[in-house]
């Protein structure tokens, strides 16, 4: 694959706005539910799985690549994160707290199951919408 | 509530590790990128590990925490692995991308503990 300036640069932009959009995000939910459930990172995997399964779903001919890679790679690959997931399971591990651990892996199991649901709702949506759904 | 250029730093960090992950999966052929988001995920876990041990040990400041965080929250992404996944299950292959969706968290919440038990016990040392 041929890397393009353009390409990078679309996705530094990208990311500046999706890992910008994740932190204010994170902060505004961060007293939705309790401490012990970070609801804000479960809406931003969940909302931004089902956007790139559109994205993915509408198709890369629809739009220039750089285009692409900026939404996709940049935006949404940013505002999306697994290493908060992990963090949130390692840590009640780490601090020997079980019922902490058994929370972190429903909630493990919610982040995954809400994404790739949300990702086949992507996926089919964006077919439809640009006339190659089966 | 964070101020504006702290906003603008984590993000620029952030945007760099999405750069890092896009040239990295980029340069792998098509049908290896599976396995290069794994270790993307994984290595980008693993440095969010080390940052916490080191910031409990106390050799990094909690700035510098948010800013290793914010660096490996952008280089890591669930985004991409969901859709991944979901492509397996709409192809018949469920059980394959169920495999890979707990491989990425398992490996993940793995090696965070892996780093901060590293950092942990060499900082300390």
């Amino acid at each position: 694959m041929k890397l393009g300036f353009r390409g990078i640069l679309a996705v530094l932009v990208g990311g500046i706005a999706g890992s910008g959009a994740r932190l204010l995000l994170t902060a505004a939910s961060a007293g939705w539910v309790g401490s012990g459930w970070p609801i804000g990172t479960l809406i931003i995997n969940v909302v931004g799985s089902l956007a790139l399964g559109w994205l993915v779903g509408y198709g890369s001919t629809s739009m220039p690549v750089w285009l692409n890679s900026g939404l996709g790679a940049g935006f949404l690959g940013s505002f999306t994160t697994l290493s908060a997931v992990s963090l949130y399971l390692a840590l009640p591990a780490i601090t020997g707290d079980a019922f902490g651990f058994a929370t972190m892996i429903l909630y493990s199991a919610a982040t995954l199951l809400g994404g790739v649901g949300a990702a086949v709702v992507g996926l089919r949506l964006g077919r439809r919408r640009s006339g190659t759904a089966q | 509530m964070m101020s504006l250029p702290t906003v603008v730093t984590l993000s620029l960090l952030g945007a760099v590790g999405a750069v890092l992950r896009y040239i990295s999966l980029e340069l792998t052929p098509p049908h290896s990128r599976p396995w290069t988001l794994i270790v993307v995920n994984t290595v980008g876990s693993a440095v969010a590990g080390v940052a916490l041990g080191a910031a409990a040990s106390g050799a990094l400041t909690t700035s510098s925490l948010l800013a290793v965080g914010a660096f490996a929250a952008g280089l890591t992404t669930l985004s991409t692995l969901a859709v991944s996944v979901a492509e397996w299950w709409e192809g018949g292959h469920t059980w394959r991308g169920v495999v890979v969706g707990v491989q990425h968290i398992a490996l993940g919440a793995l090696f965070v503990g892996a780093g901060y038990i590293s950092a942990s016990v060499t900082l300390s040392a």
